[in-house]
């Protein structure tokens, strides 16, 4: 059992891993997570030149920039991070670390999915809290608006056709996209030998045509079995409210823990077995 | 105790260690010697665990090495022939990593260091070749294992390291720590060794200390050639000549030319050292 797990050399390896992806991507997360001020400076500074008024980045700039510099951390952290663990040098001298695969494991998932991400969005949130503070102009920070998407919400379900569609833009519907993506960022970065995003980029292309080629028949039959006719489907009244769109929900949720659980296995089977 | 048997490896359709037995006791410098791709780096990586026996089995204390069990990698290193350049102080990788195998003495590594005149404080990535590798060989000294694992160690070693090198090995390891260097570079090595290891293409050639072999060959430095030599080279000093040792006279190993004689003759030396 020892030998599986133990709480005191995995607290260890934990700190250890933090330090070396401190030092592999450190800086690229000091980088995004600043990437909210570095725009508004910008164009601040444009609007300075060109109009001879200071006038930051506003909301729509500010969501723009977080999304893209989320979606580049998704992409680029679990290479810079763990994608060394394919290079025979440093690959095999971390497979030679005493610790057990579970223990590796564990720390590589912990700090790609909680950690950085947790650091980079209170690091952004927190600029951009300041950002709000100082600059009027800039409207409400991210810390506020989280806070009012709830009430929002209950607002929705009147111009809504579908509980379905406001779920989907509940805080903790993100939390399984964001799983899912770093994994999948992840098990590219340790199974591809270069080019590991693009490859990993590739590879989600071709599956999501694959699957898509195989579910759109189905969805297609399902909402003409629903709506009567080819023509019906131009209402979605009836479809938004029909048991297909309730069954959709239910089938979401549980495609996406088989899907989240299959790249944790296939992460998990990758680190065992990765040999130099 | 590491005990090999049986053991086989082949990358894809291409054989390279077929039927490979042999037993490495504890305490000792083995050195491992072959032909370029007759199996020494696959057979130290079978040995350390970073590739799985195709045939075959290999026990170490009671170990599968491939399982990598926490317990077992606390008590082996493996440094590879290419070393990694963390982007990482060298003392920040010790002070980060080497609480890892239970005896790794900071202390050590320092001194080591010093021996190498390496600078502990200098960013690994930004290290030139020879110093990295010195790095890592303070480090694998440092960690105290009971088997170190060596492939190609003074690669990339300027003269001086060299030197310097052969002093660490004999000052800084343990007397129960069981070395395994695989190596080219014979003349470096050849007043560590003991034994020695001749792999040929999926063979043993030869598993024995410098005793047993200076028993049974006689390494002869005159300068007369003498009829019925196995083998024979000219020398800027004069000449040496191996001779099968009847008269149980003593004489100073020549590896190189041991090693020579061992592929001229495999059959013969083969039969010599079975044991």
């Amino acid at each position: 059992m020892k030998d599986i797990f133990n709480i005191r050399r995995f607290g260890k390896y934990f700190v250890s891993d933090l330090g070396s992806a401190a030092a592999n991507f450190g800086l690229s997360l000091l980088l995004l997570s600043s990437a909210g001020v570095i725009v508004y400076l910008l164009m601040g500074f444009f609007s300075l030149i060109t109009s001879g008024t200071w006038d930051g980045s506003g909301m729509a700039i500010r969501c723009a920039t977080l999304a893209i510099s989320y979606v580049v951390l998704m992409i680029s952290m679990p290479p810079k991070c763990y994608g060394h663990l394919t290079d025979k040098r440093s690959g095999s001298t971390w497979l030679m670390i005493p610790a057990s695969t579970l223990e590796k494991y564990l720390s590589m998932v912990l700090i790609t999915i909680l950690v950085i991400p947790a650091i980079f969005f209170g690091v952004y949130c927190g600029l951009d809290a300041i950002l709000c503070a100082i600059d009027p102009n800039c409207g409400d920070s991210f810390f506020t608006i989280l806070g009012t998407i709830p009430s929002l919400l209950d607002e929705i379900p009147e111009i809504a056709v579908a509980e379905f569609v406001t779920d989907m833009m509940r805080p903790y519907s993100f939390i399984d996209d964001h799983i899912y993506g770093i994994l999948v960022f992840l098990l590219g970065a340790i199974c591809f030998k270069n080019n590991k995003s693009a490859k990993t980029i590739l590879c989600l292309i071709g599956l999501s045509m694959g699957v898509s080629m195989i579910v759109s028949p189905v969805v297609l039959h399902s909402m003409v079995s629903v709506a009567g006719s080819l023509e019906e489907i131009s209402d979605p009244s009836a479809i938004f409210n029909s048991p297909l769109f309730n069954n959709l929900k239910v089938f979401d949720t549980v495609s996406d823990l088989v899907l989240m659980t299959g790249l944790l296995v296939a992460v998990y089977f990758r680190v065992r077995t990765l040999k130099h | 105790m590491i005990e090999i048997n049986d053991l086989g490896f082949s990358y894809g359709q291409n054989p390279v260690l077929k039927n490979i037995s042999m037993k490495l006791e504890e305490g000792k410098i083995y050195g491992l010697l072959g032909e370029n791709g007759v199996g020494k780096t696959t057979l130290l990586t079978l040995l350390c665990g970073l590739k799985k026996p195709q045939k075959g089995c290999i026990d170490i204390d009671g170990y599968n090495p491939y399982d990598r069990k926490p317990s077992f990698l606390a008590n082996q290193y493996y440094l590879s022939d290419e070393v990694a350049a963390v982007n990482m102080k060298a003392i920040d990788y010790a002070r980060n990593y080497g609480k890892f195998w239970e005896k790794f003495d900071m202390g050590k590594f320092l001194e080591i260091m010093k021996v190498f005149e390496n600078d502990p404080e200098q960013k690994m990535n930004r290290m030139s070749c020879g110093q990295l590798k010195k790095t890592w060989i303070s480090f694998a000294l440092a960690c105290n294992t009971r088997y170190i694992f060596m492939d190609e160690p003074t690669n990339g070693l300027d003269i001086p390291s060299k030197a310097q090198f052969r002093k660490a090995v004999t000052k800084y390891t343990s007397e129960d720590s069981t070395l395994v260097i695989s190596t080219h570079q014979v003349r470096d090595l050849e007043n560590i060794i003991d034994p020695i290891i001749i792999l040929d293409r999926q063979d043993v050639l030869l598993n024995a200390t410098v005793e047993e072999i200076s028993e049974k060959l006689y390494f002869d430095y005159s300068n007369e050639k003498i009829e019925g030599a196995l083998y024979s080279e000219m020398t800027p000093g004069g000449c040496v000549q191996v001779l099968i040792n009847t008269g149980s006279e003593e004489s100073k190993v020549n590896i190189e030319a041991l090693f020579n004689t061992v592929h001229l003759h495999k059959e013969l030396v083969k039969g010599m050292f079975a044991k």
